[in-house]
Formats: C-alpha cells, sequence, structure tokens
C-alpha cells in the first residue's frame, strides 16, 4: 500500500513518466539514496564537522561541570551555559600546560574544536587550552596551589625552621646575572665578613629554572657543605618571570629544605608561593642578606661590653676578697692578740680555785670520816676501859675470864690502868 | 690554628660563661683570676676576627654532571 501510494505520488509529482517507467525509476531512486551503515553516517558527519572552518578552531565561553579526570591523564567534562551544554575532553598532552586544575562552576574561556567520536557518535569539544574568564590563569593556578600546600600544612609556623644567629656558611641560590649577587654580597662583607658564602648559579626565570632551582636546594643540602642558612633570591619581575617560584615542585624543595632557608624574591609587594613555604620571607635579597647575619657592628659593642663587664667583675671580685681580708685582720685576734692570752689565763686561774676548792672540801670530809672512826677506835680500847676502874686478870699469857680458870695458890697479874701487881689465889667463890 | 676552629658564636658563649661565673662572684679567688685571663684572651681573639674578617665567595658548579667547587670572581 504504501508502495503505491508512493507511485501515485511520483505520478502526480513526474505526470509525463509513465507508469512502467516510474516503478524502474523508484528503484533506482532507491539505489540512488543508498542505504548508509551507522559507521558510513557517523564519519559523513564527522567529514562534514571536520571541513568546517568554523569548527576547526574556535573559542568557546562556559561554565565547567562535573570535570572528571581519567587514569590516563585525559580529562572529561561538560561546558554549559543557560540555554545549552556540549561535551569537552582534554587531552593529557594539553592538559601539562594548564597549571591550575578544573573545577565543578569555574567559569572558563576554551580555545579547541570539534571532533567525534565514532564509536559513540558523540561530538565533543577538543580543548586545545583553556583560560580561567574574568582571572588571567597564572592568578588562579597561584591560587589554587596556594590553597592545595596551604590545606597540606606546608606553611604552619611550626615547620619554620629557626635562623642561626651565626652562620658559618650561608648558600646563595639566584642567577649570576642581575643585582641580586652585588646586592647580597655588598650587604654580607660590611655586615658579617666572617661567613662564607656559597653560591648555587641558576636561571630563576624561564623553563629550565623550576628544576635547576629545585636541584640547587637539594644541593647544597647536603652535609658536606656545612651550610648554615639559604638565601633563595631573584630580583623583581612579572608575574610571568617569577612563575617558577609558584611552581609545586620548587615548594616542596623548600619544604623539605632542611637548612632554614630565607625567600626573598621580587619587590616588596611580590609574594610567591615559595615566600609562603620559606623560614622567613624577605622583601629583598638586601634585606634577606641582613636577616641571615649579625651586624658586625653590633657584635663589637657586644664584645666591648663584655669587656667591660669581665674588668668590673673581676675588678668587683678583688674589692670583695680584699675586704674581706680587711674583715679579717680587724678582728681582735690579729688586733689584741694578748687579750685572748689573758683570757685564758683567767680561764686557767678560775680553773686552779676550783681544783683548789674541790680538793679541800674532800679532804674535810676524809678528816671527819677518819675522826669518826678514831672515836670508834678509842672506845673499843681496852687501856680506855680501864681507864673507867676496869681491871684485866691474866694467868700467865691468858686472860682470865672465869674464877675456876685458876686454882688456890696460883700467881695471878691484875693490870690496872695505872700499874699492874702479882697476887696470889686465896680464896676461890664460884 | 687550633684557636682558629673555635666559632666565633662559641667564643661568646665561652665568654657569656665566663663573665657570668664571674659576676656570679661563686667562684674561688684563684680560679677567678684564671677565668679573667681565659675571658681577656677570648676578647682579643674575638676583636681580632671581627677586624681581620674578609667575606669569602666560592661557586658551586655543575659541569656535565660533575660538581666543583670554584672562587667566585664578579
Amino acid at each position: 500500500m504504501a508502495f503505491k501510494l508512493f507511485r501515485k505520488k511520483r505520478k502526480n509529482i513526474l505526470p509525463n513518466v509513465s507508469v512502467a517507467l516510474s516503478a524502474s525509476e523508484a528503484d533506482s531512486n532507491l539505489i540512488d539514496k543508498r542505504i548508509f551503515s551507522v559507521y558510513e553516517i557517523t564519519r559523513h558527519i564527522k567529514n562534514i564537522l571536520k571541513g568546517d572552518k568554523e569548527l576547526e578552531d574556535f573559542y568557546l565561553r562556559g561554565e565547567i561541570s562535573t570535570p572528571k579526570q581519567y587514569p590516563s591523564g585525559h580529562t572529561y567534562f561538560t561546558l554549559k551555559d543557560e540555554k545549552s551544554q556540549i561535551s569537552c575532553v582534554l587531552f593529557r598532552r594539553n592538559a601539562e600546560n594548564i597549571r591550575f586544575n578544573l573545577e565543578h562552576g569555574m567559569k572558563v574561556i576554551i580555545r579547541g574544536r570539534i571532533d567525534v567520536y565514532e564509536p559513540r557518535g558523540d561530538y565533543s569539544v577538543i580543548v586545545e587550552d583553556i583560560q580561567p574568564d574574568g582571572i588571567g590563569a597564572l592568578n588562579l593556578a597561584f591560587i589554587q596551589l596556594k590553597n592545595k600546600l596551604e590545606k597540606q600544612g606546608l606553611f604552619l609556623n611550626e615547620h619554620k625552621k629557626q635562623l642561626p644567629q651565626f652562620p658559618k656558611t650561608i648558600g646563595l641560590i639566584s642567577s649570576l646575572s642581575g643585582a641580586v649577587m652585588h646586592d647580597v654580597l655588598n650587604v654580607l662583607k660590611r655586615r658579617y665578613p666572617l661567613v662564607k658564602v656559597l653560591i648555587v648559579p641558576t636561571p630563576v626565570q624561564g623553563k629550565e629554572a623550576t628544576n635547576s632551582i629545585v636541584d640547587a636546594i637539594t644541593l647544597i643540602n647536603q652535609r658536606e657543605y656545612n651550610i648554615d642558612v639559604i638565601i633563595l633570591a631573584r630580583g623583581g619581575g612579572s608575574l610571568e618571570d617569577l612563575w617558577c617560584f609558584n611552581e609545586e615542585s620548587v615548594a616542596r624543595a623548600i619544604f623539605q629544605s632542611r637548612v632554614p632557608l630565607i625567600s626573598a624574591i621580587g619587590h616588596e609587594t611580590d609574594f610567591t608561593i615559595a615566600d609562603f613555604v620559606a623560614d622567613y620571607r624577605a622583601p629583598t635579597p638586601s634585606v634577606a642578606a641582613e636577616k641571615a647575619t649579625p651586624d658586625i657592628n653590633e657584635l663589637k659593642k657586644l664584645i666591648n661590653n663584655f669587656n667591660e663587664r669581665i674588668l668590673n667583675a673581676i675588678d668587683n671580685l678583688i674589692k670583695i676578697n680584699k675586704s674581706g681580708l680587711d674583715q679579717m685582720a680587724s678582728r681582735p685576734i690579729f688586733r689584741r692578740p694578748l687579750e685572748t692570752i689573758h683570757a685564758y689565763y683567767q680561764k686557767i686561774d678560775s680553773f686552779e680555785y676550783m681544783l683548789k676548792a674541790k680538793i679541800s672540801q674532800s679532804m674535810s670530809l676524809k678528816r671527819k670520816s677518819l675522826e669518826i672512826s678514831d672515836s670508834k677506835l678509842s672506845a673499843l680500847n681496852p687501856r680506855a676501859i680501864l681507864e673507867r676502874g676496869y681491871s684485866i686478870v691474866m694467868k700467865g699469857d691468858k686472860i682470865i675470864k672465869s674464877a675456876t680458870e685458876v686454882k688456890i695458890d696460883n700467881n695471878i697479874n691484875v693490870i690496872f690502868y695505872k700499874g699492874e701487881l702479882e697476887a696470889e689465889v686465896k680464896k676461890i667463890k664460884k | 690554628m687550633a684557636q682558629k676552629e673555635v666559632s666565633f658564636e662559641e667564643n661568646l658563649e665561652k665568654l657569656k660563661k665566663i663573665v657570668d661565673g664571674l659576676e656570679s662572684g661563686n667562684i674561688p679567688l684563684k680560679e677567678s683570676m684564671n677565668k679573667f685571663k681565659e675571658g681577656t684572651e677570648i676578647i682579643k681573639q674575638c676583636y681580632k676576627e671581627l677586624e681581620e674578617a674578609e667575606l669569602k665567595v666560592e661557586m658551586l658548579i655543575k659541569k656535565d654532571g660533575v660538581i666543583t667547587r670554584e672562587s667566585y670572581k664578579k
């Protein structure tokens, strides 16, 4: 039915063609309108799009939506505006030139071309370059890296190493051309000529600068060089000129530096990522040199001060010792030595007196006890008894105590207190 | 030469200790006199170092992967 209708239609359009012809023509028409494969039509579309000069290289403004980076390094995202959206691919080789990360909602201007991905029949923008819309790419990259490193704690005060007060060797990383060397060395010469300077020359601008600075920091950190403090310096320049000091690898090298590092990059108003990570940020290279060293004039004052103090101290010490000696010499023992001896004499006298008193006391006690003993003794003396009128009768050598001890006519002796007599026993009374 | 090996900083440190010690008056006289002698020697040496110091500048140059020390000439 459909076919018939078709034929009729054709007839109407081409009324002068016969039916038979029209049938064969319809067939040939069908062959002319050949049947494409999906691949063929996709290829065809691709060729048309590729043939369009406008689509070969264009700028596109929009807002990034849901960027996703794959392990391959390619990033896929959708670019949107109020009315439409288009998918975009940022291949790794192009991504490497882009210094900031793509974020959802970020307004950008893309330079790119249209391509068709045949396996899926998708068309998308192949991104060649991408710039933040409204803010410079470098600025954005700076802000992003600063945020990232800040979050990782690279700027924290607790990581800042203390600068040495009296450095023996300073490592100076900078370019040999330009005023930095001259400025820094001049300050050091005037301020602290005791120090040694070890320069590691490096480009501080351009492609090699980043790696060269990282290498220099790593090299000078080696212990054999005995560096006490590093100055990383560069003169003023545009944000692009100073860019290597905003590179992550430089920031990490500074963070990992064992030796304290002073950054002095650009002018006073320039701040780089390196400045944030450095242990101390100097506004200019000259200030960095001042910060790294003590002032020789201050040191001379300090030594002078020590000199005065040591003289005063020893003077005082001598005075104190002398006055101690004077005091000692003014004591009585040294002034009137005999006085002390006299005191001893007195003591001896008093001892003597006490000794005598003690002795006489003990003598009188003894005497008394002797008298007592004597009176006791005399009470017992037989002569004392005889004195009281008693007599002793003896027969030969024997004292007679009983009448029975003698016989009539025995001779006995009677002893009196005074005198003695011989008698004969006449009568015995029992 | 042996004295040269003591850094300025170490000398200052020593000096500070000596002066503090002497000022405290807790050191016996004889030892104090020795310390005083030592202190004045260090002071002399520090002065000398400050007066005679001359900035030494060298460079580390990498040539064909080999690092050499060179003196720096402006």
